[in-house]
């Protein structure tokens, strides 16, 4: 929107960004959302959704949108939740998924907690996805894991980035169990369409369905199809330095374990998680797959998830213990596809991605609502808001809709 | 306006820098007369000033905000000063203006300095959006310091005023006084301010972000200014390198480096922005934030709401700077002293003559008791608790 766009455009990358599919003004929205999504929408949406126009008349399959944007601002997410809400209007042909960034905790700006409710709660109304990504997380797996010391946006950019090329490459589904089935390949969507997305398999693997996962697609029709849960998050691993690579050895067993204990255990990271079931009740008692968390200890409820497998052998390796009915929500039905790609990510033998719609979210929204409801009671940066169009009773719908999206994860 | 004061400007070292084409002279000055300036100059120039603004503003490809800079003493910067502000709220409505002015110190030599200045704050409250002022003893001791610690010799001779704060306070630079670095200290704050407009950086600020962030009731929008290294650019060679990014954070908080007299750690952080020049990333302003919260006493609503700017062009000389601005309660101790030399005056209607033929008395009090008002805001932010939190309940609760 502003000279950042300008400068993203300059910039010497490996992607080239199209002169003419940019949009640039010269001032942003000043982080207020209301200016971003009452000001700015209406004036730059027309010349918004043109340029979109013009990009899907040159596309021969419309996979679906993906929005990127950031919560807390005023550009990012006011503007882009109107950009959301314009394109789930103009083309209902494709599912719109969001990727939204959720800000420090600690604040890059003041009126974060504002921001990043209405933006939410506008969108889980209008968008079929949102991935969720936390900054805070980010920033602890370049400190802990990838042994960034003083880790700056690129290395931020570069994790978030990582994750999601893990979640949207193309992949094949596959059974949950290890052994190979002969059941037809689901998520076919048309005749049609599924012939044109009918490509040669990288290599091997028996059990892989024929049609490839539709990254957008799927991930609105079984991720996040329920209304009420379109949050989701992505866990990762593994998490490795850049130089430590070769010194790796992978086992699809132990990948594969740490996933689920950082699942099941709510956490994003894989370190300092909880393996000992009940220290006191067995003291010597190794973490094994045979005795994982008893049920009481199951931290984190999934309503659905969706497991990507990258690398050898991916197609064959046994993820039964992601069907784990303790950790799907019990109402359900067939809460989790499995889908694997035996190329490799990024250098990784074996890699894997879990996106659940789980109870992760719940404190992060709750932090953040808990400081949208200090700052509303005493008033604070309203008439900033007001100054565009926005009225407090907006504010509060919009607090009631995230605190109905606590409660249903909560109820999970 | 007056023609002498402009004169020197032009054979200045800023000279070329000035469009000579929008300078607007008189014979004389306000003459030290709020009213004169305000009530008397306002409406003579009124078209004059209108059309030479029109003429900036056409030449710009993206109007951010106007920048005042004027001081509060005197009676052209302050009564002419705002009755621009008053115009641009009229003319062009939807731009920020910022107003950054130099308050008059205790021993100011002008004798009416505390009329201008509070009859000034008034226009400054009604009519700008966001304050940024500067205090000349605040940056007389600075500059004190500096030169002590440089070893150097207190005090460098008085040559043409420059920049900002253009005769610093109402009054012909003379004296022992160290003008140019302290102008050179109230530029830093405005190079780093917009820093962020003119230079790329991974978080940039632009300017209304910072009434965004910092101004959380619209009345209140007098901003605390923190700049560390505190020196000017002239200076920055002689002085220490600042030890360590950690060290410049806390510096930005102390008093010391305050560019008015101020105790910041003692009042309420009603809302802050850090604005960081140089070679930093967003890792070190994380890790010095959680390391500054426990010490500030921050608004109860606003604990964590820190704004924060990056800017990858560091200050000319220096391996990076900071600027912490912040909306602090402390600055109702300002506007106290202000008020109280104002009463010290107004109690005896002294020199209020003067100022009547230009305005009615009425105005004095209307002032007085919008800058008590502005004070009383602010003391009851200061230090106010947090009131039960009324939450809403979930709707879509009847499966669970």
């Amino acid at each position: 929107m502003e000279s950042a766009v300008a400068s993203a455009r300059a910039a010497p990358s490996p992607w080239s960004y199209a002169g003419c599919g940019s949009l640039c003004r010269h001032s942003g929205s000043g982080n207020n959302w209301a200016q971003g999504h009452n000001h700015f929408g209406p004036r730059v949406g027309a010349d918004a959704l043109d340029l979109v126009r013009r990009e899907l008349e040159a596309c021969d399959w419309l996979e679906g949108f993906l929005l990127l944007q950031s919560v807390a601002g005023g550009t990012g997410a006011g503007l882009g939740t109107y950009l959301a809400e314009a394109l789930a209007d103009d083309f209902r042909q494709g599912p719109l998924v969001n990727v939204c960034v959720w800000p420090y905790e600690s604040g890059e700006v003041a009126v974060q907690p504002y921001n990043a409710l209405l933006t939410l709660s506008h969108l889980s109304s209008v968008s079929d996805g949102l991935l969720l990504l936390q900054n805070e997380v980010l920033h602890a797996t370049c400190t802990k894991l990838l042994g960034v010391q003083r880790p700056g946006f690129t290395d931020l950019n570069g994790v978030a980035a990582k994750a999601l090329a893990a979640a949207l490459l193309p992949a094949w589904p596959r059974p949950a169990a290890g052994a190979p089935a002969q059941s037809p390949p689901r998520a076919a969507p048309g005749p049609g369409a599924g012939a044109g997305r009918q490509q040669p398999q990288p290599a091997a693997g028996g059990s892989l369905g024929r049609v490839a996962l539709h990254p957008l697609g799927d991930l609105a029709a079984h991720l996040t199809a329920h209304p009420s849960f379109r949050l989701a998050s992505v866990r990762h691993v593994p998490q490795l330095a850049p130089g430590t690579l070769d010194f790796t050895t992978f086992t699809w067993n132990s990948l594969l374990r740490r996933l689920r204990q950082m699942a099941v255990t709510g956490s994003f990271l894989e370190e300092g998680m909880q393996w000992a079931p009940n220290p006191a009740a067995a003291p010597g008692a190794s973490p094994s797959k045979a005795t994982p968390l008893p049920a009481h200890r199951y931290r984190n409820k999934a309503a659905s998830s969706m497991l990507l497998l990258r690398g050898q052998q991916a197609a064959e390796v046994d993820a039964a213990e992601f069907a784990d009915p303790r950790w799907h929500a019990s109402w359900a039905a067939d809460p989790l596809v499995v889908a694997a790609s035996a190329s490799r990510l990024g250098g990784c033998q074996m890699a894997a991605t879990l996106l659940a719609t789980d109870q992760a979210c719940v404190a992060p929204l709750r932090r953040m609502q808990e400081r949208a409801y200090r700052m509303a009671s005493a008033r604070a940066f309203l008439h900033q808001y007001e100054a565009h169009g926005m009225d407090e009773g907006q504010l509060l719908a919009s607090f009631a809709a995230i605190e109905d999206t606590i409660a249903s994860y909560e109820a999970l | 306006m007056e023609e002498g004061v402009i004169n020197k400007m032009l054979k200045g070292p800023l000279s070329e820098v000035l469009d000579q084409t929008q300078l607007l002279y008189d014979v004389s000055g306000a003459g030290n007369n709020w009213a004169h300036g305000h009530h008397g100059y306002g409406p003579r120039y009124r078209d004059a000033l209108r059309e030479q603004l029109r003429r900036a503003a056409e030449g710009c490809d993206s109007l951010q905000s106007f920048l005042l800079l004027h001081s509060l003493g005197g009676g052209t910067g302050s009564g002419l000063g705002t009755y621009i502000l008053g115009m641009l709220q009229d003319d062009y409505p939807s731009v920020f203006r910022f107003s950054a002015p130099v308050f008059p110190s205790e021993d100011d030599h002008v004798v009416t300095a505390p009329y201008n200045a509070l009859l000034a704050a008034h226009q400054l409250l009604l009519n700008a959006d966001c304050v940024i002022p500067v205090e000349n003893q605040a940056l007389l001791d600075a500059c004190g310091r500096l030169e002590r610690s440089a070893g150097a010799a207190a005090g460098t001779p008085a040559s043409a005023a420059r920049g900002a704060g253009e005769d610093g306070g109402g009054g012909g630079g003379s004296g022992n006084k160290p003008w140019d670095a302290m102008n050179g200290v109230a530029a830093g704050m405005l190079l780093d301010l917009t820093a962020g407009v003119r230079f790329e950086g991974s978080l940039n600020v632009d300017l209304n972000d910072i009434t965004m962030n910092l101004v959380p009731f619209p009345r209140m929008h007098f901003l605390l200014s923190g700049l560390a290294p505190l020196a000017a650019q002239r200076d920055v060679g002689r002085m220490a390198a600042p030890r360590s990014m950690d060290q410049l954070f806390s510096d930005a908080f102390s008093r010391d480096h305050q560019l008015i007299w101020a105790e910041p750690r003692q009042h309420t952080f009603l809302a802050t922005a850090l604005m960081l020049r140089g070679a930093a990333g967003i890792g070190d302003v994380q890790r010095n934030v959680a390391r500054l919260r426990g010490g500030l006493r921050l608004a109860h609503w606003n604990e964590e709401g820190f704004k924060i700017g990056l800017c990858s062009q560091p200050r000319v000389g220096l391996p990076y700077s900071l600027l912490a601005l912040s909306n602090n309660c402390c600055i109702t101790d300002t506007l106290g002293a202000l008020q109280k030399r104002f009463d010290k005056l107004y109690r005896r209607r002294l020199f209020l003559h003067h100022y009547e033929e230009y305005m009615e008395r009425a105005g004095f009090d209307e002032a007085a008791e919008a800058i008590g008002a502005l004070r009383d805001d602010y003391r009851a932010a200061d230090g106010a608790r947090p009131a039960p939190i009324v939450r809403l309940r979930p709707r879509g609760l009847a499966l669970a």
